[in-house]
């Protein structure tokens, strides 16, 4: 068992096995070495955690993808943005708590985790414009108008084939 | 306020409570509360008069308060100020503006704005807050904030999804004030409106609770906290999108425009884009070095429409002025990839790559099945010198069995006795020729024996030291392994992994044993034959491999000029792929056992055996059936560091876990 401590200092208990999911707690696993001290986690919240932990405990006894994992498949797995069945319904939360779970991903490296949530967020990028784009995500405008006429330029080749 | 109703409600209602409990006179509660409830059931015949004014109002704060309600998670951190301006600035909300005036009244304050006295109010007062509901403070507290009997607050948040009516007596239920009890600080019900009030009052206090969030359905179209994902995150999501998508991405802010770049421009794979997507791309990198500084990866498979290689000009094909253009810029585009990587190409062009000046370009791929001399000569012309190529690869080379392949062929036993004569050092070279595939002419000027050839020095391009010189993977054919090879080499390369296109036979050229020595060292071994191979070049050929590659060999750790290679471990990785399954009557597969049966005890260290059908790479395996796994067990007892041991059929057998 390990102890994870997380920003709001809630102390979470989990098998070895699912929290090695995270790169980041293998890692940090393995040059602590046998202890009972805590493992802090001050860039993930009790509740973002408890989602994270969620998704290893399903995941738990999957294979890892390899460090150096060949990068054809790579390109396939990037190329695809379906999710499976159980992870669609575990990444249907709001759209706070979805950046939330990337974030955490990102930062406790479950590359798997990662993938499922950004590939929900391109989804729902797909085939909005940018105007659209801004208003899902709230996002701030801070191009002047030359700058976004200059964007739109440097990429409308991309645009229609 | 303004929407009466629906989610602003319990909002609204917070302000509301706040304004309430900040009045320092507990005793004003009571009249506050009267004056509210009238203003309530006069609401109806407020709303419809003013019904213009608040029309075009209600976006307006909608917009305000979604900026200081970015969520109600959020919420939690707003600053007291900003709450308390926001209730004031309501206008169309008759309630708050009578609060606003009751309160100035008795506050005795010119501006509801300025909260000084407020909070100084409060900061001095005698009642002390907690969070903790066990403390006998609260009493004084409720007296405030609640009047009577007025039920759970669970009954208020559970009745959120009610539709919105302000009539609904249990949206705003005079007599259900919600009990304050220990379950208030449950994240899960920071929506209502106690736990606003709750938080509001840490803030006073100079308590901060740092914001959490709680995945609550109702929040998924309340407005937002501003969108904070860093680039490196947004990169990876635009790596699931297509060029169509990441494009109009770039237009929304600065962090997605330059995400996009990234990720635009970091990969470029022109079999994703259509001609005149590439005309486009290839006409935008050439004169943007600031993108082209971007490219680490470029993947062309197919020679464009418009690109004029060299072998289409030498077939005399009518240039176009506008192709020739095109192919000047492609030219340029690849020259200006500065910080290029991997690059693919359906094959060399010499006079497209002439100019090309990665340094940092450790992949290289040419996808051509067949390279004539001249263009062989060619390209080891331009490898010469890349000293950083790690990778080399020919996936679809085939050594052909024709005239020209074996001139080549024909041509290097001699250069390669006359390596083999020479002292065995990189620096000493046999005397340069301007082709390698000219007989050398004997002279007597062999003071270039001795001399390190500077890079001036005309040589033959396979024995150059600075050839290739970090080569660790290779995929090409026999003959093209034996001239970068050849059996006793002068210029050692740390190559580890090797794959071969096996076309040829005994009969056509191909030379198992000198082959396999030459590879000494390696610890991964692909080979894929092709269907003309026959049985016994097959067979000599696997059976060569185990002799040289199997474990350290003596000969090599004998040769006194050999270096240390790391830990000779011998060979880890087998992989043997046909391009089709084996048909019953040639009995390949009988006769590819029983080869690998004779060779599997000289591998020492050998981990991972994979028989393969080309055709069917990447399908699922499956677990091996009973007389597979007789085969397997046989094998294992052969050879016990097998780890890993896969099939034509695509059965897969690894040990179980608990043996790890």
């Amino acid at each position: 068992m390990v102890l994870l401590v997380t920003s709001d200092n809630e102390q979470f208990n989990a098998d070895k096995d699912v929290v090695e999911r995270s790169v980041l707690i293998k890692n940090m696993l393995e040059d602590v070495g046998e202890s009972d001290q805590p493992i802090p986690l001050p860039n993930v919240s009790s509740s973002v955690l408890k989602k994270v932990l969620e998704y290893c405990e399903h995941h738990r006894g999957e294979p890892l993808p390899s460090a150096d994992a060949d990068q054809s498949q790579d390109e396939t797995r990037k190329r695809t943005t379906d999710i499976s069945e159980w992870d669609q319904k575990f990444i249907t939360v709001d759209q706070e708590m979805l950046f939330e779970i990337i974030l955490a991903a990102n930062y406790l490296d479950i590359k798997s985790l990662l993938d499922v949530g950004c590939k929900t967020v391109a989804n729902m990028i797909k085939g909005k414009t940018p105007e659209e784009i801004r208003k899902l995500f709230n996002i701030v405008n801070d191009f002047t108008p030359e700058e976004e006429a200059q964007i739109k330029k440097e990429n409308e080749w991309a645009e229609d084939r | 306020m303004v929407k009466f109703g629906g989610r602003d409600l319990p909002r609204t209602r917070g302000g509301f409570y706040s304004l309430l409990y900040e009045t320092p006179c507990g005793s004003l509660t009571t009249f506050f509360f009267s004056l509210f409830l009238r203003q309530v059931t006069s609401m109806s015949f407020l709303h419809r008069q003013r019904s213009h004014q608040t029309q075009q109002t209600t976006e307006k704060e909608a917009k305000r308060s979604s900026k200081f309600f970015p969520s109600p998670a959020a919420v939690e951190n707003v600053p007291q100020k900003r709450k308390r301006q926001r209730t004031s600035s309501s206008s169309a909300s008759g309630a708050s503006r009578i609060m606003r005036r009751v309160s100035s009244m008795f506050l005795r304050k010119k501006t509801p704005s300025d909260l000084k006295q407020v909070n100084t109010a409060l900061a001095n007062s005698p009642r002390r807050l907690s969070r903790s509901s066990s403390r006998g403070s609260f009493e004084s507290e409720d007296d405030i904030r609640r009047p009577s009997g007025l039920g759970r607050a669970v009954s208020i948040s559970s009745n959120r999804s009610l539709p919105p009516s302000p009539f609904t007596p249990s949206f705003f239920p005079h007599d259900s004030f919600p009990t304050i009890t220990a379950g208030e600080f449950q994240r899960i019900r920071a929506v209502s409106s106690p736990n606003l009030l709750q938080s509001t009052s840490f803030n006073i206090r100079g308590m901060t609770r740092r914001a959490s969030v709680v995945p609550n359905p109702l929040e998924v179209s309340s407005p937002k906290r501003k969108f904070h994902l860093p680039e490196v995150v947004i990169i990876h999501i635009l790596s699931h999108l297509p060029p169509q998508s990441i494009s109009r991405c770039a237009s929304a802010s600065r962090l997605f425009a330059s995400a996009a770049r990234t990720s635009l421009y970091t990969h470029i794979d022109t079999e994703a884009f259509s001609l005149s997507q590439v005309e486009r791309v290839v006409v935008l990198l050439a004169s943007r070095s600031d993108l082209t500084d971007l490219v680490s990866t470029f993947v062309c498979s197919r020679w464009p429409a418009f690109f004029l290689s060299d072998t289409r000009l030498r077939d005399g094909h009518s240039i176009q002025q506008q192709d020739a253009l095109l192919t000047a810029t492609f030219t340029l585009a690849l020259e200006r990839m500065s910080n290029l990587v991997s690059l693919t190409l359906p094959a060399f062009d010499a006079s497209l790559l002439a100019q090309h000046t990665a340094f940092g370009l450790t992949r290289l791929t040419f996808l051509n099945p067949t390279m004539s001399e001249a263009e062989t000569t060619a390209l080891f012309t331009w490898l010469d010198g890349q000293t950083n190529i790690t990778t080399l690869c020919f996936p679809n080379l085939e050594d052909s069995n024709l005239s020209s392949p074996l001139t080549l062929k024909t041509n290097l036993p001699e250069q390669q006795s006359r390596a083999g004569t020479a002292p065995s050092s990189p620096h000493l070279k046999p005397f340069p020729t301007l082709s390698p595939y000219a007989t050398p002419i004997p002279s007597p000027s062999s003071a270039y024996f001795n001399v390190p050839p500077s890079p001036q020095t005309p040589s033959s391009p396979f024995n150059s030291p600075t050839l290739l010189p970090n080569l660790a993977e290779l995929h090409a054919t026999p003959s093209l392994l034996m001239h970068l090879f050849p059996s006793i080499d002068t210029i050692r390369r740390p190559l580890k992994a090797v794959s071969l296109n096996i076309t040829t036979t005994l009969y056509s050229g191909l030379r198992p044993a000198a082959l396999m020595s030459s590879l000494r060292g390696i610890n991964r071994l692909s080979l894929r034959f092709s269907d003309s191979v026959d049985r016994r070049s097959f067979e000599k050929v696997i059976g060569a491999a185990g002799a040289a590659l199997g474990c350290p060999s003596k000969d090599a750790l004998d040769d006194p000029f050999s270096e240390p290679k790391g830990p000779l471990g011998g060979l880890q990785a087998l992989e043997i792929s046909f391009p089709a399954p084996a048909t019953a009557k040639s009995g390949r597969d009988e006769a590819l056992y029983k080869s690998l049966q004779a060779s599997l005890p000289r591998y020492k260290s050998l981990s991972s055996l994979r028989l393969s059908i080309s055709s069917s790479i990447g399908s699922p395996a499956r677990p091996p059936s009973s007389n597979e796994k007789i085969l397997i067990d046989a094998w294992i007892k052969l050879c016990p560091t097998l780890s890993s041991v896969t099939l034509f059929s695509n059965s897969r057998w690894q040990p179980p876990p608990t043996a790890l």
